[in-house]
């Protein structure tokens, strides 16, 4: 279909860390990674940013060190959004079949998809996303593609996604400042789904988890479609924080605390053990309890993850998800965090975990890249759809247009 | 046949000992509504005025009258000092005692920010304590323009009142002030001040006085008042016994120009008084009315009392009690079950009436005529609730607790604040500490 080959960019501003990526999409549809380039976030909490001007720098960074590696110009990119501001909901919209004998035609899908975003967001909100889940022709479930299939009445689920206008437009802006276009938002879970859920997850149901730094982001899929993404606005940090004013170390030392000592298994509540803090700066002699610990670190885990379950379980998704929970996320590392989570949602659970930094590992495996990897996925597939759809859409209009005109030709003339 | 009637109703709560209550006017302002309610035909009242100044107390129509302090300051006055105000009060301590004789409850008016009232008033209520007679303060607090130092004079008056008052509501002049163009001039302001302070003042009294189809007792009122809280109040008087237009009044004057405000109340007493007709069915009706501008947790307590001299007027005045900060307004589409409603029927003793309300349209535009105050009910500090000022301290040691997110936008989540770690909120006891 396509015979020349295109680059994506990709870019994530998360708490802790700006990941942007570069992509070409291959003639036989296949994506080569060309570079990446990260830095550390500054200004960013909770996944939005705060400090417009230090952001800015820290973009920069990482799109320049991209662009470096990738020996390209980067002039757009698809940027993943998160805060705790999203929210997601279903919405069926509906549309009268009106193509040639009652055949679904394109143009009807344009129609349905069109009235299922006239759904009612906040006033303050923008729709981040529309995701197709279901056809219905005449009530009939489950349709994939409704194209040429007879009926009178053309239904569709969408998943709305929205999210403050102010906010996400201000993360564009810190993106524009730095010289480059944004030329779509993509909601952070979406975009990690494409990567981590394989197709067979996404077909028998499956949640995806990503705690990050600031958020935590979960995607639910079930019958090939999106069922339900949501975002907490808690995450990594919240647990240093906890543990720094539950035991009182410095920040550094309870970030240290949580990577080298964490734990979430039961077993570890009872410990005996104590943890020196030796070398820290001030705390010569100080020891803390792995018990209470652990004890802090069991309760900030437990309750995010209870929020997830509640929230999914509120949708009745939770019979559809045979393939159980994918974990991922700088937070997915901590020692006995896949236990937690099956005793929280009774479902099998898997963490994706690759190296910190190797470059080796193939790019799809390393976690930290999960949503940007998916960006570039979820660009490639939007391209693809857009490229397939483009032509026909504008042929069918204008021969409807005709066709219309004529009726109301005669329609006067008789 | 009337005699009948009347015995039916009355005859029992005769049967009870009433309430004795005593109204003392302390200070110029005091003595101002003294006479206020002695003009309105309210002399039936054991009334009495304190004054420091002879020429003031000359000019007051009440049928008590003391002179406080004739000793120390001969009669000229305090001159603005509350340290003679509070000598020329001890000095007559024995007077203010014998006084009080024979009294349950008495009722304390003045001004704070001045010398009689501001120095006298703590006295006043400390000789009731040592005599065992509860004390009802009712107190303004001075003028923004009156300047700073009658205002922390009348600060420092309020903190010792509060100490020995069993119960303290203020009036707070400051956003009447406001509202000064509006009423048209300062004696004005003045007058509809002194006016709400009497309505206050009469609101308390019938809810405690005796001739009551439902009555609330002192401690309830003190459990109300009990936090350290907002108060609004309002009240409407109509003829003609019509419920809606008395309802107008009353939520359409004082606290309730804000409708927000009035759902955000964490109790509200009530004191409806009508003519000898008046029957619970009326009562109810006017219960059900309010339920609807309530939020469904607000408790109402509801005292309701016959006069004979009422005829067909009806009052309604309204307390509203709310607490400082609470966080949410729950939407009206939420009302689905009623408030609940306390009353204590003397026929049926403790009887908790709970009723489902129907559609809650509420009608919300009403004609903004009455002035507006706002009173601030400090508790005593006897009565001080030790369980709410426990968790007020616990918020705030949250919020200090929040550490690095103690100054981004709070995560709430159906009413928690994520940002407080998890195990302070689960109450998880950390050994280490």
């Amino acid at each position: 279909m396509r015979n020349k080959s295109k680059i994506i960019v990709g870019l994530e501003v998360g708490t802790s860390k700006v990941t942007a990526i570069v992509g070409e999409i291959k003639p036989d549809n296949s994506i080569q990674i060309l570079g990446f380039g990260r830095s550390k976030s500054v200004g960013i909490r909770k996944g939005e940013i705060n400090d417009f001007d230090m952001t800015s720098e820290c973009i920069y960074q990482a799109l320049n060190e991209a662009e470096l590696k990738a020996n390209v110009t980067i002039n757009e990119l698809y940027l993943a959004c998160t805060g705790g501001h999203i929210k997601s909901f279903s919405h069926r919209g509906d549309a009268m079949i009106s193509g040639e004998e009652s055949e679904v035609c394109l143009y009807d899908l344009d129609e349905v998809e069109e009235s299922a975003k006239e759904a009612a967001i906040p006033a303050e909100d923008t729709l981040i996303h529309a995701v197709l889940q279901h056809y219905y022709v005449d009530g009939k479930e489950g349709i994939r593609n409704p194209v040429g299939q007879l009926g009178t009445k053309l239904e569709a689920d969408y998943l709305l996604i929205h999210g403050r206008e102010l906010r996400i437009k201000n993360a564009i802006k810190c993106v524009k400042s730095t010289g480059v276009e944004v030329y779509d938002v993509v909601f952070s879970p979406v975009a990690a789904a494409q990567t981590i859920l394989k197709q067979d997850d996404k077909r028998h149901g499956a949640i995806m988890i990503d705690i990050g730094a600031g958020t935590t982001e979960y995607v639910v899929y079930a019958n090939d479609a999106i069922k339900h993404a949501g975002v907490i606005a808690v995450g990594g940090e919240h647990i240093t924080n906890d543990i720094s004013i539950g035991l009182k170390p410095t920040s550094a030392a309870s970030e240290r605390l949580k990577i080298e000592h964490g734990s979430l298994l039961v077993e570890d509540m009872d410990s005996q053990e104590l943890i020196n803090l030796r070398g820290e700066l001030a705390y010569e002699e100080w020891t803390v309890s792995k018990a209470d610990l652990t004890a802090i670190m069991r309760a900030r885990v437990e309750e995010i993850f209870e929020l997830v379950h509640q929230d999914i379980e509120s949708k009745g998704l939770m019979p559809y998800l045979r393939h159980g929970v994918y974990l991922t996320g700088g937070s997915s590392m901590i020692v006995g965090i896949a236990e937690l989570a099956e005793e929280v949602f009774e479902l099998p659970v898997n963490v994706l975990q690759g190296p910190q930094t190797n470059t080796q590992v193939p790019l799809d495996l390393n976690p930290e890249y999960s949503v940007v990897v998916g960006l570039l996925k979820y660009a490639h597939k939007v391209e693809e759809e857009k490229a397939e759809r483009m032509p026909h859409q504008t042929l069918e209009r204008i021969s409807r247009r005709v066709m219309d005109f004529i009726y109301a030709m005669k329609s006067l003339i008789f | 046949m009337i005699e009948f009637n009347r015995d039916g109703i009355l005859g029992e709560q005769a049967s009870l000992p009433p309430s004795r209550i005593k109204i003392f006017g302390v200070g110029g302002v005091g003595i101002h509504c003294i006479d206020k309610m002695i003009i309105e035909g309210l002399n039936q009242m054991p009334l009495v005025s304190f004054d420091t100044r002879a020429q003031s107390l000359e000019s007051s129509i009440a049928g008590e009258k003391v002179l406080l302090g004739k000793r120390i300051l001969r009669g000229i006055g305090a001159g603005g000092d509350p340290e003679s105000g509070k000598s020329a009060a001890t000095d007559d301590e024995g007077v203010i005692l014998s006084l009080m004789k024979d009294t349950d409850i008495v009722f304390l008016v003045g001004a704070l920010g001045g010398g009689t009232a501001t120095g006298g008033l703590p006295v006043f209520a400390k000789t009731a304590r040592v005599a065992g007679i509860k004390t009802v303060s009712i107190v303004t607090l001075p003028y923004d323009f009156e300047g700073k130092r009658r205002m922390d004079d009348a600060r420092r008056a309020l903190d010792l009142l509060e100490e020995v008052s069993d119960c303290v509501l203020v009036l707070d002049h400051s956003r009447l002030s406001d509202l000064i163009d509006e009423i048209g001039g300062l004696r004005n302001s003045f007058e509809s001040m002194t006016d709400l302070h009497v309505r206050a003042i009469l609101a308390l009294w019938r809810m405690l006085s005796f001739k009551n189809l439902a009555k609330i007792d002192f401690e309830t009122i003190g459990k109300c008042f009990e936090q350290d809280a907002q108060t609004l109040f309002g009240y409407g008087e109509v003829r003609d016994r019509n419920v809606k237009d008395a309802l107008g009044h009353v939520f359409s004057s004082v606290l309730m120009g804000n409708n927000i405000l009035l759902r955000q109340a964490d109790s509200v007493l009530m004191s409806i008084t009508a003519g000898k007709e008046m029957t619970m069915q009326d009562v109810q009706h006017i219960l059900d009315d309010v339920k609807l501008r309530l939020n469904p947790q607000t408790k109402i307590q509801v005292s309701a009392s016959i006069h004979e001299d009422f005829d067909d007027r009806l009052n309604i005045s309204v307390f509203a009690i709310t607490p400082h900060g609470r966080p949410e307004i729950k939407p009206l589409s939420v009302v689905k079950d009623s408030a609940e409603i306390e009353m204590n029927l003397f026929q049926q003793p403790a009887k908790t009436v709970k009723e489902k309300t129907g559609s809650t349209s509420m009608a919300s535009a009403f004609p903004n005529g009455l002035v507006e105050s706002e009173i601030t009910i400090k508790p005593a500090a006897t009565v001080k609730p030790k369980k709410k000022r426990l968790e007020k301290q616990e918020l705030i040691e949250f919020q200090k607790q929040k550490g690095r997110f103690d100054k981004t936008e709070p995560t709430m989540v159906n009413g928690v604040d994520l940002d407080i770690p998890t195990f302070m909120r689960k109450k998880i006891a950390i050994g280490a500490e």
